[in-house]
């Protein structure tokens, strides 16, 4: 089987992993090597349904020997089955770096064999694509569960970010679809990868002045023209740069497969957080169910895939991870599923308009923050452009505040916007009626098959 | 002047410099004088023309530096952030990098927009960079950004491919000058390989080899740029590793997630539509598979060309 027939089966194999970002990681081109990784990474092309290709995302192996209900490449799976061997991939992913087709591997593979067998192998393909080929671009690499320490920590020597996926939110759903998998064996990698780098940071930054690096003000980063996301954050920011790092300097991440399992949202919601803290995850990653399989454990085949959920859970942990909310704000235990209508942070100031409206010459960043329609960028915007005189609702539309969502919620200088009404129950009828209208609610009402009483 | 004057001027950073040294050289009051592009010059009723001599000349070139500095002088003098002389936090640059990316934009009102964003520097000094909610400068800005957004995606859409003569040519035609931009970008990523990224449309190209850190860039007539953007000396394995990749592509796309599931086209919003012909994963698949170099024939690989990697 030559390569050309091998990337269409493990290209394919592959496309259910919603992973492929090619950013942390600051590498500067050196004398002889080929590429470089930075911190914003690149999407060098866009699939279809609009997701970013940044990465070369492939499997090393589709010849699985576990049995995961939920997976299309499981071990009773009827498929066509093909296994790169490393130099061949290796290869692959310098042919395609060359022509800037993409910014790196990502490598995950089946479990061929056993995870530690599977392991050397992807160990020897990045192994001679960083020796061998002297390549200095971004690698992923996935960690298969129950590999062994050593392996794990010789793939984060030779990839930037490491990443053990989850796959399914809770223990009993984990033990009811994947017999072969269990929750230690998942957390383990990872909580090795937590302690390396951890023990790397102290080992380069060992006084405590060094420590977490002091945020920039919001009026300096207001008046940049390009808003870095990293800087904009509310999470204290890494006291190491990614590029004195020698293991794994992007960090690691993880996936969570949507609707495959009957957990609610805040359920998912509080697990991402307690993920974030104990294993200092740089993302996680929400895959809405796909159902291609008969199986009685499993949403029947024709069950709609909930995209909706998974865009409201991505936005609502874009919520925790840069506006400081917490899980309970956005989907609490009474209320455990996230409005699919509306987004997380609308829904929250709807059920909080008694804290607005809020004066923006004024506002905290953090105030201004949870404003719907003012982002991180529009926030220092505005609270660079208040600096040098009174601001209108025409100064917000310039500095690209979305107005259309935050004129219910503001007063600027005093005043109201003309068009917004003043009593709490229309601004929520109006908003509502707004949301609801969009054509991707619309679309996907129609795709889910919802009944809408509006 | 006196009268309603349109200064004509490259629409380049030096030409557009120099214009604006022309108007503060002639005492022209702000109100009476406007920057025009000369490609795209329509004077208004009674308005009186003046030409600046084209960038080639090295007079307009120091011309162009004094305004620079002296428009950097303004809008760092009185900086609170000042220590010692220089500002910590490279407000100077800033400032420069945006006058860079404005100015490389291929609007027809980039000469103006950059014309009242340098007055308005050179009236108010260290405060023109708060201001961001002025109409001049949110203006400026809107150009810088745009132009950014079209470096970003000649980052990301360029295409090279692989040349019978071991090197690897790409063309690309952009909607602002970018090449010069984002010709460090390439030469860093591809540090090992010699290579030429040709802009039919702004007749420029940047130039790559091994021995050198950087790119060359240079400006070419209309027909050596037709010429290095539609090379045909294709090197053996172009086929095959093209047709993988867009194999790949197709095997990446997951269904029911697309245009009629969302309401909106994602992938258009990402990726605009005038790009589309230039990327290989769009274009048409050949019928049969192109022929597997030996390395690509499933025995594991031989050594790549052009790698000096060790065996």
């Amino acid at each position: 089987m030559d390569t050309l027939a091998k990337l269409d089966i493990l290209a394919e194999a592959a496309r259910y992993d919603v992973a492929c970002t090619s950013s942390g990681a600051t590498r500067p081109a050196r004398a002889g090597r080929l590429g470089n990784a930075s911190p914003a990474g690149c999407c060098h092309t866009f699939t279809p349904d609009g997701r970013c290709v940044t990465l070369l995302k492939v499997l090393m192996s589709n010849a699985c020997s576990y049995d995961c209900a939920y997976c299309v490449n499981r071990r009773q799976a009827s498929c066509p089955r093909a296994t790169f061997a490393p130099r061949e991939l290796a290869e692959l992913t310098v042919d395609f770096y060359k022509r800037n087709y993409i910014e790196g591997l990502f490598l995950s593979s089946g479990v061929l064999g056993t995870p530690d067998a599977t392991g050397e192998r992807m160990v020897e393909c990045l192994r001679i694509l960083r020796d061998e080929l002297l390549f200095d671009g971004y690698v992923h690499a996935k960690v298969i569960p129950g590999t062994s320490p050593e392996l794990v920590d010789a793939l984060g020597r030779l990839a930037d970010r490491l990443s053990a996926n989850l796959e399914l939110p809770s223990a009993s759903s984990l033990a009811r679809l994947c017999p072969e998998k269990d929750k230690g064996q998942v957390m383990a990698p990872m909580g090795q990868i937590r302690r390396t780098r951890d023990l790397e940071e102290r080992a380069l930054a060992p006084s405590s002045r060094s420590r977490g690096r002091r945020l920039p003000s919001p009026e300096r980063e207001g008046a940049r023209l390009l808003a870095n996301g990293a800087r904009l954050t509310l999470r204290p920011h890494a006291s190491v740069s990614s590029r004195r790092r020698s293991f794994a300097p992007a960090g690691q991440s993880t996936q969570l497969i949507i609707g495959a399992t009957p957990e609610d949202d805040n359920h998912i919601l509080q697990l991402s957080k307690a993920l974030y803290q104990r294993f200092d995850l740089k993302r996680i990653f929400f895959s809405a169910y796909m159902p291609m399989v008969d199986d009685s454990l499993l949403p029947a085949r024709e069950t709609p895939v909930p995209l909706r959920r998974e865009h409201r859970l991505y936005q609502a942990d874009w919520l925790m991870r840069y506006y400081a909310f917490s899980p309970d704000e956005l989907a609490t235990p009474a209320e455990p599923w996230l409005d699919l209508d509306v987004d997380p942070k609308l829904a929250w100031a709807l059920r909080h308009l008694d804290r607005f409206p809020l004066e923006v010459m004024d506002a905290s960043l953090e105030e201004l923050l949870r404003v719907p329609g003012i982002g991180p960028v529009g926030a220092r915007r505005i609270m660079a452009a208040r600096q040098t005189g009174s601001l209108s609702f025409d100064d917000l539309s310039r500095l690209k505040v979305t107005l259309r969502r935050a004129r219910h919620f503001v007063t600027v200088a005093g005043a109201r916007d003309a068009g917004c009404p003043l009593d709490a129950g229309l601004i929520r009828e109006r908003v509502m009626a707004d949301a609801r209208r969009s054509s991707y609610n619309r679309t996907r009402r129609m795709a889910e098959g919802q009944l809408s009483l509006f | 002047m006196g009268r309603a004057t349109v200064i004509a001027c490259e629409p380049s950073l030096e030409g557009v410099l120099a214009g604006v040294g022309v108007t503060y050289l002639a005492h022209a009051h702000a109100g009476e004088v406007r920057l025009a592009s000369a490609e795209a010059l329509q004077p208004q009723l009674g308005e009186m023309v003046v030409r600046t001599p084209p960038s080639t000349d090295d007079d307009t070139v120091d011309f162009a530096r004094r305004v620079m500095d002296g428009f950097i002088r303004h809008v760092t003098d009185g900086c609170g952030r000042m220590r010692r002389g220089r500002c910590p936090q490279g407000c100077s640059q800033a400032c420069v990098r945006r006058l860079v990316l404005a100015a490389a934009s291929d609007d027809p009102a980039m000469p103006e927009v950059v014309h009242r964003y340098l007055r308005l520097g050179f009236e108010r000094g260290a405060q023109v960079r708060s201001l961001i909610a002025d109409p001049r400068v949110v203006a400026f800005n809107d150009l810088a950004r745009r132009v950014m957004g079209e470096c970003e995606r000649t980052r990301q859409f360029v295409r090279f491919s692989h040349m019978a003569d071991g090197s690897f040519a790409a063309s690309f035609s952009p909607e602002a000058n970018t090449v010069p931009l984002t010709a460090g970008h390439f030469a860093a990523r591809m540090a090992t390989e010699r290579f030429c990224l040709v802009d039919p449309r702004h007749r420029v190209a940047a130039f790559h080899d091994p021995a050198h850190k950087g790119c060359q860039v240079a400006r070419m007539d209309a027909a050596i740029a037709h010429d290095l953007a539609h090379r045909s000396d294709l090197a053996d394995d172009e086929a095959y590793v093209r047709a993988m990749w867009q194999r790949f592509y197709r095997g990446t796309t997951v269904p029911g997630r697309d245009r009629s599931q969302r309401g909106y086209d994602l992938r258009t919003g990402w990726m605009p539509q005038r790009l589309w012909p230039g990327l290989v994963e769009l274009g048409p698949e050949a019928e049969t598979d192109p022929p597997a170099p030996e390395r690509y024939q499933g025995a594991g690989g031989t050594a790549l060309p052009g790698c000096q990697g060790r065996r």
